[in-house]
């Protein structure tokens, strides 16, 4: 679902979906630091085999999205990111249309950036538990913002909002629940090898060894 | 200079990727075949099995609508041509998957007429196909194999049909196949995909060391230039 094709859009959501998804990655390259890239690159390359990964749920079939993850490690990167990895994905894969890219960019991009300026927010309070905590809450909730921006894109195309909301949301709890915990694992290593990448101070790193014995027995 | 928990965390993905195996890309997709005048397809997620829930939409040229149903619990549809025409079949799940599969007209049977003056006819609703089976298969023995005398005087339209709708009978297996070919995402689409992310970061990464040291090198030219001189 996350990945429209062509021909199910209007041409307004079509270039609203354009211009964020411009904006979003003029932002995120203006604001990216060079010895970022490497991490850019990781995520994106994660973010384009996951959704690979895909189970039936009910009458449909969903796959891992990483917004709500790329989200917490890249805050505004996380555009670039999934532009490149979504580019390769629809001309690879045949996964979403071309000239709906810039929707798909917005929909996963957007809660993403959402959630990583949330995670910061909480980040900023310099408790590692409660950081891991917030990781799982908004890896789940990238998922479930991704499902409703898709059903924004159907509403402003014409469909009725509801059914399709109910549908997308539905079918996706189970990847918000493996998606949180995805993401409260991987916060929970980040904050061990590199707290500074998630907005806690570089002292952190000696500072977290006794949190290390309590979350690796 | 990737950090050990980023390859961590690419690791756990690419683990969690080989799990899932096989590797195919998720969207909805139609297949269809024709046997005579019937057309029965269904629709399909790759990976994840048939779509159990799904309107169909039949347009005629010019996306003229002649028929609306649905798919069943298996995902599948049927409905018969009343006109040689290319059909277009799309079918939407109505969580933004949509997928399309066109009968050309060539694949129906000379029998049914061409529409006259571009006149569609709307076609009936499709009836449940255990109830359609039975007449159909008592209709080809009938006109098929009679008797010894009869099977010599075979009137040729009738052999032409048979013939179409055993060779279709052959072929859509085969259709079938390399329309689900066409979709699996082989591990070199996966690897290719990974390799391009990371050249293109190295791209990135060079240039954006180059601006970095672009003053150092002009000084350390500088240098140069004075010690030969």
């Amino acid at each position: 679902m996350a990945h429209i094709p062509d021909g199910v859009l209007t041409a307004p959501v079509l270039a609203l979906g354009a211009a964020v998804a411009i904006a979003g990655c003029a932002q995120g390259l203006r604001k990216l630091d060079v010895d970022r890239i490497p991490q850019v690159a990781v995520l994106s390359a994660a973010f384009f085999v996951a959704s690979l990964v895909h189970f039936t749920v009910g009458p449909s079939s969903v796959h891992l999205l990483l917004s709500g993850l790329i989200g917490i490690f890249l805050g505004w990167a996380a555009f670039p990111a999934v532009l490149v990895a979504l580019f390769l994905q629809a001309i690879l894969f045949g996964f979403g249309g071309l000239v709906s890219l810039g929707v798909n960019v917005m929909n996963m991009a957007a809660p993403a950036v959402i959630c990583g300026a949330a995670f910061r927010w909480i980040a900023a309070r310099g408790n590692p538990r409660l950081a891991i905590g917030a990781a799982a809450v908004l890896g789940g909730l990238g998922v479930i913002l991704t499902a409703l921006f898709v059903a924004f894109d159907l509403m402003l195309s014409g469909k009725e909002f509801a059914p399709a909301a109910k549908l997308l949301v539905f079918a996706h709890l189970p990847v918000a629940a493996i998606e949180a915990v995805f993401s409260a694992a991987a916060v929970a290593v980040f904050l061990r090898s590199r707290p500074e990448s998630l907005g806690f101070p570089e002292t952190f790193r000696g500072s977290s060894e006794a949190m290390e014995e309590e979350v690796s027995p | 200079m990737i950090e050990r928990a980023s390859l961590w965390l690419f690791a756990a993905a690419i683990a969690w990727l080989a799990a899932s195996a096989p590797a195919e890309a998720h969207k909805l997709k139609a297949f269809a075949t024709v046997e005579g005048t019937t057309i029965s397809g269904y629709a399909y997620f790759t990976p994840g099995g048939r779509a159990q829930q799904a309107d169909v939409t039949i347009t005629g040229p010019g996306g003229v609508e002649v028929l609306k149903t649905g798919v069943d619990a298996q995902g599948n549809f049927h409905f018969v041509a009343k006109q040689r025409v290319d059909y277009t079949i799309t079918v939407d799940g109505g969580d933004a998957h949509i997928a399309n599969y066109v009968i050309h007209a060539a694949d129906l049977p000379e029998t049914l007429p061409a529409p006259e003056g571009g006149k569609l006819l709307p076609l009936d609703a499709p009836i449940p196909i255990a109830a359609e089976a039975p007449p159909a298969a008592g209709e080809t023995p009938a006109d098929a194999a009679p008797t010894d005398a009869a099977a010599t005087a075979i009137d040729p339209a009738a052999l032409r049909a048979m013939i179409q709708q055993s060779v279709a009978h052959e072929v859509n297996p085969l259709r079938e196949q390399l329309d689900a070919f066409q979709e699996a995402v082989t591990w070199h689409d996966v690897l290719g995909g990974i390799g391009y992310i990371f050249g293109l970061c190295g791209v990135a990464y060079g240039f954006a060391n180059r601006k970095r040291r672009a003053p150092q090198a002009k000084t350390s030219a500088a240098k140069a230039g004075r010690s030969t001189a």
